[in-house]
């Protein structure tokens, strides 16, 4: 028989063999951040507009100092100092994916409150908005306009126009004309 | 990380040497396997040596055992392989022309070459046989073209089609194999003791 | 039988068994999180109307406009060239972007610039694009409404403002010339695509056999 003729090729071979396996599993690297929800469920969420708030509203659970919601400030400092929502908290956007920001969230969302994430446009919070979003903090919401239009809200005793200018998406100026 | 080439890390134009260092290996554990001997490898048929199927089985284990490992520790990713697509027609009626010349030859294609390798006549006659078939196939082409391609199911796995895990497929698959391995030992034992 | 060959059995069937607890891996091809922020937070995913004007009359060959607004919005305008992927027909149930839209947007040497009205919904599609490992992707800053306001109406500057505005703005006069004809009004029949687009090689082929 063949085994006979070269015992310790199998035996070599072999070796070789679980040492690979056992390198590979003791070198396995963990990744820090994991996706927990797919793009189809991202854009669903998106097309449901459930992740919106109007700046009316934000004005008002701002105003009221809400405990269900924090208003989260992803400018940089400067323009934080400048002028922000009331009770806003300030987490600049290079420090957005930061064990400690994400401990932060985690327990906002452990406590039930809802995230809300601006800029000074919506588009500059977008992004942010749909990572945290992706990485599995379902409970999070972007102000739409951004603080650009937070600070053109109409006071109460106001009417709000049909299509306000915040569904910046909405508006169609060539098809006006 | 894998694989090197569809992800870029080996030029694509080194394909051809790395399946000559590959067909170069292959060759060789064929030969020391002793698949060159055609008395050997017809034994699996007839129950006096199942070297064949030990040799394969083993070959296909670990390199299941492998894959799903490295998937598993991120080395490679699996859904980038190359799975060759399943033409059930031609598939059927192949397995049983090949299956019929490795029984009357002794030989199957792989194992002709490093037959002829060491000078053996019978694998040189084989050879011969074995591109008169595919002068004679490629000329005949057009008549046989819907056998050819009949039956396209696409690159299907077992795993797909019955919906199970990979890892739950492998170990199947290793406790079938492990009891072929005892079934034929046993098959082997009682042939060569009935011939002694 | 030999000795070693129970060894063997034991081991193959242990590797087996622990092969049955590894997690089910999805493989949808897509970056990690962190590179996805990294290439979120760089600026130069935005271009400017006016760069975007300047690729279309040049007629660039590597400029592939992507409008991201429905199919109605589509329809009555659109940049000229452009072609439609609306926001919610991107994505496939498994949450794949949709195999008839990979093959226009996965396109070696391309550069491919999403616009809707403004630019949420084209950074949307950005954001989901590149988070499936697609490259050479740009939202045009400010959408179709900055589109109107500097291209299609620009605004003369006053007349201390720098030379520079005024090149710009001899540069979008020209500009709107081109695409309105002279006047202001705009025709829905600026609607473009009527060039047939050819399918283009991919980036990666998928190679093998045995």
């Amino acid at each position: 028989m063949f085994h006979a003729k070269n015992p310790r090729r199998l035996t070599f071979a072999l070796i070789a063999f679980v040492l690979i396996i056992i390198v590979g599993l003791i070198t396995m690297s963990k990744p820090v951040h994991i996706y927990k929800s797919n793009s189809a469920e991202i854009l669903k969420s998106i097309l449901l507009k459930e992740g919106e708030l109007t700046p009316e509203k934000a004005m008002l659970y701002a105003k009221e100092n809400n405990p269900l919601f924090v208003f989260v400030d992803i400018r940089d400092p400067y323009e934080y100092v400048k002028g922000h929502v009331p009770n806003a908290i300030n987490i600049s956007l290079t420090e957005l994916l930061s064990d400690e920001t994400l401990k932060t969230f985690d327990k906002y969302t452990r406590d039930k409150v809802t995230i809300v994430i601006y800029a000074n446009t919506q588009t500059e919070a977008n992004g942010p908005w749909m990572l945290l979003k992706q990485l599995g903090y379902s409970d999070i919401k972007v102000l739409l306009g951004g603080y650009e239009y937070y600070s053109k809200v109409p006071k109460e005793n106001e009417k709000v126009p049909e299509n306000p200018e915040y569904y910046v998406e909405s508006q169609s100026m060539i098809l006006q004309k | 990380m894998g694989p090197l080439i569809s992800q870029g890390y080996i030029n694509p134009e080194w394909n051809f040497v790395i399946a000559l260092l590959l067909g170069v290996a292959f060759g060789y554990i064929l030969e020391a396997s002793g698949f060159s001997s055609s008395r050997r490898l017809a034994g699996v048929f007839y129950g006096y040596d199942f070297v064949v199927l030990r040799v394969f089985m083993t070959a296909v284990m670990v390199a299941m055992i492998g894959l799903v490992y490295f998937d598993y520790m991120n080395w490679i990713d699996i859904s980038q392989i190359f799975i060759l697509p399943t033409f059930l027609t031609s598939v059927i009626v192949g397995g049983v022309i090949m299956g019929l010349g490795f029984i009357m030859g002794g030989y199957c294609p792989g194992t002709s070459f490093t037959g002829v390798a060491i000078g053996k006549l019978d694998a040189v006659f084989f050879t011969a046989g074995l591109f008169l078939g595919i002068f004679i196939f490629s000329s005949a082409f057009p008549l046989i073209e819907g056998i050819y391609y009949g039956g396209e199911l696409g690159p299907v796995t077992v795993m797909d089609t019955f919906g199970i895990s990979r890892g739950l497929f492998a170990f199947l698959f290793i406790v079938a194999t492990i009891s072929a391995f005892i079934l034929v030992s046993w098959i082997q034992k009682r042939v060569t003791k009935n011939e002694v | 039988m030999n000795k070693t060959y129970y060894f063997l059995i034991i081991l193959i069937l242990t590797l087996g068994i622990g092969a049955l607890f590894f997690p089910e891996k999805s493989y949808i091809k897509e970056i990690s999180p962190e590179l996805l922020f990294y290439k979120m937070n760089n600026p130069s995913r935005f271009v400017t109307t006016d760069q975007v004007a300047k690729l279309i009359i040049e007629s660039d060959p590597t400029l592939f406009l992507i409008d991201t607004r429905s199919s109605d919005q589509y329809g009555s305008f659109s940049l000229p060239g452009a072609m439609n992927i609306p926001l919610d027909e991107l994505v496939d149930s498994i949450g794949i972007i949709c195999p008839k839209w990979i093959d226009y947007l996965d396109i070696e040497g391309m550069k491919v610039i999403f616009f809707s009205n403004s630019d949420v919904i084209a950074d949307q599609v950005w954001v989901i694009c590149t988070r499936h490992e697609l490259d050479n992707l740009y939202v045009m800053r400010g959408g179709l409404n900055t589109w109107a306001e500097t291209i299609l109406m620009p605004q003369k500057p006053s007349e201390y403002s720098p030379d520079e505005e005024f090149a710009l703005y001899d540069f979008r006069r020209g500009a709107c010339q081109y695409f309105v004809g002279g006047s202001i009004s705009i025709k829905s029949d600026v609607v473009a695509d009527q060039v047939p687009r050819v399918r283009r090689k991919k980036k990666t082929v998928v190679a093998g056999g045995c």
